[in-house]
């Protein structure tokens, strides 16, 4: 569900069992903040301006 | 013989000229680069080889060029051709976990998939007060085809379909093998909570 691989009846059936089973529910609730977690606070690297254009030369030569 | 006919005929050889293939490559390769690099430094985690590996695929992807589909998923396509770069080339020279090791672990928590539940204890909240190195850390602890798919799932936002194609195995391994990861990520995010005193 989480991924959008659900079908919608279950996700139906999977969002009425939510509602109404704890367990589930903080389960779900902690899946979901991880997955904001991994999207917002993983370290992210820009690409070394270098490299482009390395493989722009390399591809040019190439052709 | 038209372009499509070759194509249909199943011969690449000239199906884009050369003007239309650097057009591909600048409109459909390159802005994934950024993506492509993140992706191959968290394989590698290290700025020279992620550069070697990014560089690679993108030759290669170039050389191969006629046997991509324009219109079709640049993104996916790219992503293959890094992984299998990276197993054939680049893993053989790091002491990366071998198929044993990850068979080990799959076995482990094969067996364990009833009360593995009940062993992580982690809150929401707790969560939410985790820095950018803890999380990265906790990601890149996991042995890497489990660190794999967490990535080309939660953070490139790639289908099990598509992940299936990447990793070639089937979208059952995909289902299951992310579920592993992200019980195992959330263990040791719970073990980062615990030795930084969060709870």
């Amino acid at each position: 569900m989480l991924d959008n691989e659900a079908s919608q009846d279950e996700e139906e059936y999977l969002n009425s069992h939510i509602d109404s089973c704890i367990v589930c529910f903080e389960e779900y609730n902690l899946e979901k903040e991880i997955r904001e977690l991994l999207r917002s606070k993983v370290n992210k690297h820009q690409v070394p301006g270098e490299l482009v254009t390395s493989i722009r030369n390399k591809i040019i030569e190439s052709v | 013989m038209t372009k499509d006919q070759e194509t249909e005929s199943g011969s690449y050889r000239n199906k884009y000229d050369e003007v239309e293939k650097v057009q591909i490559f600048e409109q459909e390769f390159m802005p994934h680069i950024d993506s492509m690099y993140n992706f191959a430094y968290r394989l590698t985690f290290e700025e020279d080889e992620s550069k070697d590996l990014v560089q690679d695929t993108y030759l290669k992807a170039f050389r191969f060029i006629n046997s991509f589909e324009r219109g079709t998923n640049a993104k996916a396509w790219l992503f293959r051709i890094l992984k299998n770069s990276f197993i054939n080339d680049f893993r053989k020279k790091s002491k990366q976990p071998s198929k044993v090791d990850y068979q080990e672990v799959e076995n482990y928590y094969n067996s364990d998939d009833v009360d593995e539940k009940n062993t992580v204890d982690l809150r929401v909240e707790t969560l939410k007060d985790m820095m950018g190195d803890e999380v990265t850390n906790a990601l890149n602890a996991l042995a890497v085809d489990f660190r794999t798919v967490i990535i080309l799932c939660d953070l490139e936002g790639f289908t099990y379909e598509e992940m299936a194609k990447i990793l070639d195995i089937p979208i059952g391994t995909v289902r299951s093998r992310l579920h592993r990861a992200r019980n195992l990520l959330k263990e040791k995010l719970s073990s980062y909570a615990q030795s930084m005193g969060y709870k």
